[in-house]
């Protein structure tokens, strides 16, 4: 199944954005450039639109979820190649393993132009195949190859010292293909494999071309630029559904967890048989709780919390205008202070996860400030962090929690938009779908944002313009969110008062008083009002939606697909939620219970 | 860094060619085969300026649409009567009649005087499904919309562009070529092409642009370490990877591979491929290889340095690119551009870079400003620069002989178009058209196909929703200009190419009702 692909607001045309929740025709949107601007809570050049919201797949709590049967396959395993990160993760151990990691500096360009994935869901779920991939693994595989082979000592390194000596011995190439080749290939070469290779050893080449075509083909085999899972045992006859075999466990444990080729420990592991098999839980479970531990692990669980957040699609502040330097006059903000703000959300959610149990609930809700950075602290009016001890607490404003941090708050420009970080918290943190809409069918001028005044607040101002019941009927379900975070600025600064400013001078128009209560409807039925951020911090939290959308999107990041219908997927995510809200599990041991479940070792095969 | 000039990139010519003009020394002396056509699109961005973009000549017997038009109709621009098709009301113009001094209108200046008998300017290209920011409209893949601008409100499938159904068709290149088609774009590398790789019914993906003159240039001509430098090494890698391809091959076969999985691993088979033809066709080069311009790395800054520098050497290659036939199908994102700055008073040029972020005074900050007279000027100015310093200066180097009397850019299409036409809507998009693709297409002319007797739903700055023709018969024009018939292109048993929807649209804001028994039809009167 594939369902719709969320993805951030962006600056892309803010103007005829504006309202583009008021249509009630939703469309589903395509890939979204490199470049784009700020962070989707963020405040945008003019209007905002329900645009907003990264990459979910809309479930964990939306209505149009897969449903729990237990019983039921898991969802089909597509074809994958590596990640663009996982290939450069697996050339540079792959040579480091191998003898050669000096060569690893050495095709930094080459590594460097192979395409990055794309932003627009999980980068590990871009799929797509460019004839830049193809060509720039080619060249990451001659240059390996070349700087391997042109130099005697780093081939003697990379094939032993057998390889000086012409014409190349038999054994001289199998060893290196039941090392080298069988670590490219991640297990033993087939039969068929080896006497292909060894093809290449026909007497007329020297012992440097041979190992450099061997090596070339290794590192532009299908095996080796991608995730083939295609030689399992059958689960009850059933060709569709297959157990992976021990070394196609090991590599989903390592390229799960370290986004890379497995190590040593794994393959060796991957070789035993019997009751300690990888394809057993024994002997399964030895292997996970080892990876796991391993810091490459933690890693690739920060990435998830940053794509997830979509931290990385900030683009800076607009400096050169004079109504945010109005803004930020007095403040201590450099060219650094956007990455220390990561660097907090990073530091927060690792505190919570691998230093003291527990629930996501304590990291939604916490007031602790770990932030090490003066200026970042000076925003939020406490001391920074000096690396030991008691961790200083948020004490201004109620703001609370991993969501009110300044790098989900932050914008390009001086002012705030309400609709792009209502609409992100509607979509992305609550999982509750919020389709796009069609601007085409709005009547002329309607897509105008509103423009500033001395008169009114942001929230008035928006608000005015999405009145209508046909804006209303879409908008109302992020609208308020949004209004009840104007509590913070567009530098993420708490505040009681809006500073109207002149973009162009940088003068102060007007300081007015901000209501930030709002119908935040975190449970769609639920009209209470919120009073505030903190507030809002804790019906979210109680909502215990957070949990199952965070699972979702785990799962996505883990398996790199969707959800399957009719599968038992669904019954895993809902597990892993329901774990997140446990007292005393952890959300370390949530990360590693993805790979226990049966699915983990398993592959479902489409038709 | 010192600057790289124009012919830094083809200075591999050697001293003697050095002493001739650039880009004719690099002309082969003589071809015995008819010269192959190339179709070469530049596309720019957001609003287009209609009073600016298109002619408002008057006198000689020409009048503006004020003269017989009132409201939004009397838009200033110049009313053309010369009947272009018999049966329909287009109308047109010889450009020279519309030429002054200063160009034929605001933003097609002086510099495009001397092309004029070889330029066809066109007005009244609509794209029919509702399209907002896009990628690939311009060529037809109108569902290629952005993520903050759905547009796809019909739920177009996407399809490849025109560029695309080219680079994989038989007419244009008979045989394998070294590079199917080459996408420059500085700073984004999201291409306009979407390309099914030339699997019928296959999945079709966004390409990438380059975005360094460098990664242009050995995509063109081979980088010098592993292709196009040691020949004997080159067809040794190419021997290997026809074992990769076999390997791909063999996996195909596997039976554990879903439907979805072999539509990957064919893309893997045909991408292969392309590299195989790349390393053995680098070494019948049909002209000497240039010497490899500088590295100069993407970057989304605004240096006027930089931003020229680049540009010259894009150029560079593709001429090159055309000249040595290495492709014949090339893409331009003009997200980059100068232009003027804010301050009317200073005449110090301005870099622009146009992405999605509209913020006051970028690129696209100013297309959203399009009533802010300063906006205007300095839009004006930044596609003024285009058009001078990029559109004329690509025409420049094409402008050569190539055989017969006939120049490069004889043998071309090169086709200036918007992602938008004004204020970001998809009514009347600006087409500038270039060369005669072989003489396919009867240049010189000023083409109108906007029904100025029917209605003005609504207007924006001067720009008026009117129905005009659909965009997909230039899509056709295009397609059979460079060889193609409908049997090649034409998919699901629908005339012409690209969606025709409307759906989304309602008629009583924009114009829907399309004679649509026409739109597997070349433009009419377009070959005169």
């Amino acid at each position: 199944m594939s369902r719709p692909t969320q993805a951030r607001s962006t600056r892309w045309a803010p103007a005829l954005a504006l309202l583009l929740g008021c249509t009630g025709r939703f469309t589903e949107a395509e890939g979204q450039p490199p470049g784009a601007g700020g962070h989707p809570m963020a405040g945008g050049a003019g209007g905002g639109s329900g645009g907003a919201g990264p990459v979910t797949a809309g479930s964990g709590g939306g209505a149009t979820a897969p449903t729990c049967q237990p019983m039921a396959d898991p969802g089909p395993t597509p074809l994958f190649r590596l990640s663009t990160w996982q290939y450069r993760n697996t050339v540079r151990d792959l040579l480091a393993g191998s003898g050669v990691a000096a060569v690893s500096d050495e095709l930094k360009e080459v590594l460097a132009a192979i395409p990055e994935d794309s932003t627009v869901s999980f980068r590990g779920m871009d799929n797509r195949l460019s004839a830049d991939q193809v060509a720039g693994t080619f060249q990451v595989a001659t240059a390996a190859a070349d700087a391997i082979t042109a130099r005697p000592e780093r081939l003697a390194a990379f094939a032993g010292a057998c390889a000086m000596a012409a014409p190349l011995a038999a054994k001289c190439l199998d060893d290196f293909l039941a090392s080298f080749g069988r670590r490219a290939l991640r297990r033993p070469l087939t039969p068929d494999e080896l006497v292909g290779y060894r093809a290449l050893n026909d007497g007329q080449r020297s012992p440097a071309e041979v190992l450099r075509a061997v090596t070339v083909l290794l590192l532009t085999a299908p095996r080796f630029l991608n995730h083939l899972e295609l030689e399992g045992t059958p689960v009850g006859g059933r060709e569709d559904l297959l157990a992976l075999t021990s070394h196609e466990i090991a590599a989903r444990l390592s390229y799960t967890f370290w986004q890379s080729m497995p190590d040593e420990a794994l393959f060796a592991a991957a070789a035993v048989t019997g009751p300690d098999a990888l394809t057993g839980d024994a002997g399964f479970n030895r292997q996970l709780d080892r990876v796991f531990a391993d810091p490459r692990t933690r890693q690739t669980v920060w990435q998830f919390w940053n794509e997830w957040l979509r931290l990385e699609s900030f683009t800076g502040f607009a400096t050169a205008r004079p109504a945010w330097k109005t803004l930020a006059a007095g403040e201590a903000l450099g060219a650094d202070t956007y990455a220390e703000m990561v660097q907090e959300v990073r530091d927060l959610t690792e505190h919570f996860t691998w230093k003291r149990k527990s629930t996501l609930s304590d990291l939604l809700t916490t007031d602790l400030s770990v932030t090490r950075s003066p200026a970042l602290a000076r925003l939020y009016r406490t001391q920074p962090w000096n690396g030991s001890g008691e961790f200083p607490r948020l004490t201004e404003g109620g703001r609370t929690g991993l969501l009110q941090r300044a790098a989900l708050l932050v914008g390009t420009l001086e002012t705030t938009n309400p609709f792009h970080r209502g609409s992100l918290v509607r979509r992305a943190i609550l999982c509750d779908p919020l389709p796009r809409p069609d601007p085409n069918s709005l009547p002329p001028g309607s897509l105008d944002p509103p423009p500033p005044s001395a008169a009114q607040t942001t929230r008035q101002r928006f608000a005015r313009k999405t009145e209508s019941a046909l804006c209303n009927s879409c908008h109302a379900q992020f609208n308020d969110l949004g209004y009840v975070l104007e509590a913070f600025d567009a530098l993420g600064r708490f505040r009681t008062t809006e500073k109207v400013l002149d973009e162009k001078t940088g003068m102060l128009l007007a300081e007015l008083p901000i209501d930030t209560t709002a119908e935040a409807r975190v449970d769609l039925d639920d009209a209470r009002p919120v009073a505030g951020p903190a507030e809002l911090n804790r019906r979210i939290a109680e909502s215990k939606k957070v949990e199952a959308c965070l699972a979702s999107n785990y799962f996505r990041y883990v398996f790199r697909r969707d959800e399957g219908d009719a599968s038992s997927d669904a019954c895993l995510v809902a597990e892993l939620g329901k774990a997140l809200a446990q007292p005393g599990v952890g959300i370390d041991e949530v990360w590693k219970r993805i790979a226990q479940a049966p699915a983990f070792r398993r592959r479902k095969v489409a038709p | 860094m010192s600057s790289p000039t124009r012919r830094t990139v083809l200075r591999g010519l050697g001293g003697a060619a050095l002493a001739l003009p650039v880009l004719e020394s690099l002309a082969p002396r003589a071809l015995a085969a008819p010269p192959p056509r190339r179709f070469i699109v530049m596309k720019s961005f957001s609003t287009q300026l209609i009073s600016e973009w298109y002619p408002t000549f008057q006198g000689s017997g020409y009048v503006l649409h004020d003269a017989k038009y009132t409201g939004s109709k009397a838009d200033g621009t110049t009313l053309l009567s010369r009947p272009l098709a018999a049966g329909t009301g287009y109308t047109w113009a010889p450009l020279t009649d519309l030429q002054t001094p200063a160009g034929i209108s605001g933003i097609l200046g002086p510099a495009l005087n001397r092309f004029l008998p070889k330029l066809t300017l066109i007005r009244g290209l609509d794209f029919l499904p509702s399209v907002n920011h896009n990628y690939g409209g311009l060529l037809g893949n109108y569902s290629s919309c952005t993520k903050a601008t759905p547009c796809d409100g019909d739920k177009l499938g996407r399809i490849p562009t025109i560029d695309q159904v080219m680079a994989y068709s038989k007419k244009v290149y008979p045989e394998a070529p070294g590079l199917r088609s080459l996408a420059v774009s500085p700073g984004v590398t999201d291409a306009m092409s979407f390309s099914d790789l030339g699997i019928a019914g296959g999945a079709v993906q966004q390409l990438k642009a380059r975005t360094n003159p460098l990664d242009a240039f050995n995509d063109v001509f081979g980088a010098g370490g592993n292709m196009g430098g040691d020949p004997g090494k080159q067809q040794r890698d190419a021997l290997l990877i026809d074992r990769v391809y076999q390997d791909y091959l063999k996996l195909r076969q596997n039976k554990r591979l879903s439907g979805a999985d072999k539509q990957l691993v064919d893309r893997y088979v045909n991408l292969v491929a392309e590299l195989q033809a790349k390393l053995k066709s680098t070494q019948v080069l049909s002209c000497t290889r240039p010497t490899p311009p500088q590295s100069l790395a993407n970057n989304t800054g605004l240096d006027p340095t930089d931003i020229r520098n680049k540009w010259s050497l894009f150029l560079d290659v593709v001429a090159a690119a055309v000249m040595c036939d290495r492709t014949r199908v090339i893409t331009i994102g003009v997200h980059k551009a100068l232009g003027p700055g804010p301050d009317p008073a200073s005449t110090a040029p301005t870099g622009f870079f146009h992405s999605e972020d509209a913020s006051g005074g970028t690129w696209h900050g100013l297309a959203h400003d399009w009533g802010n007279p300063n906006a205007r000027r300095m839009l004006k100015g930044i596609n003024s620069w285009i058009a001078s310093e990029l559109f004329a200066k690509l025409l420049e180097r094409l402008d050569v002989p190539e055989v017969g009397g006939s120049t490069y850019l004889d043998n071309s299409l090169v086709y200036w178009g918007n992602e938008l036409g004004f204020n970001h809507i998809a009514y009347s998009v600006p087409c500038l058209l270039a060369g005669g693709a072989g003489g396919f297409i009867k240049p010189g002319r000023y083409l109108d196909y906007v029904d100025w007797n029917g209605r003005s739903f609504f207007a924006q700055e001067n720009g008026n929703v009117i129905k005009g023709i659909p965009h997909n018969q230039f899509l056709v024009t295009a397609l059979q200009a460079m060889g193609l018939s409908p049997a090649d292109y034409e998919r699901d048993g629908q005339p012409g190419y690209g969606s025709t929807s409307t759906s989304g649209r309602p008629a009583n804001l924009w114009p829907v009702d399309y004679d649509l028994s026409k739109v597997g039809q070349i433009l009419p009167g377009i070959q005169g």
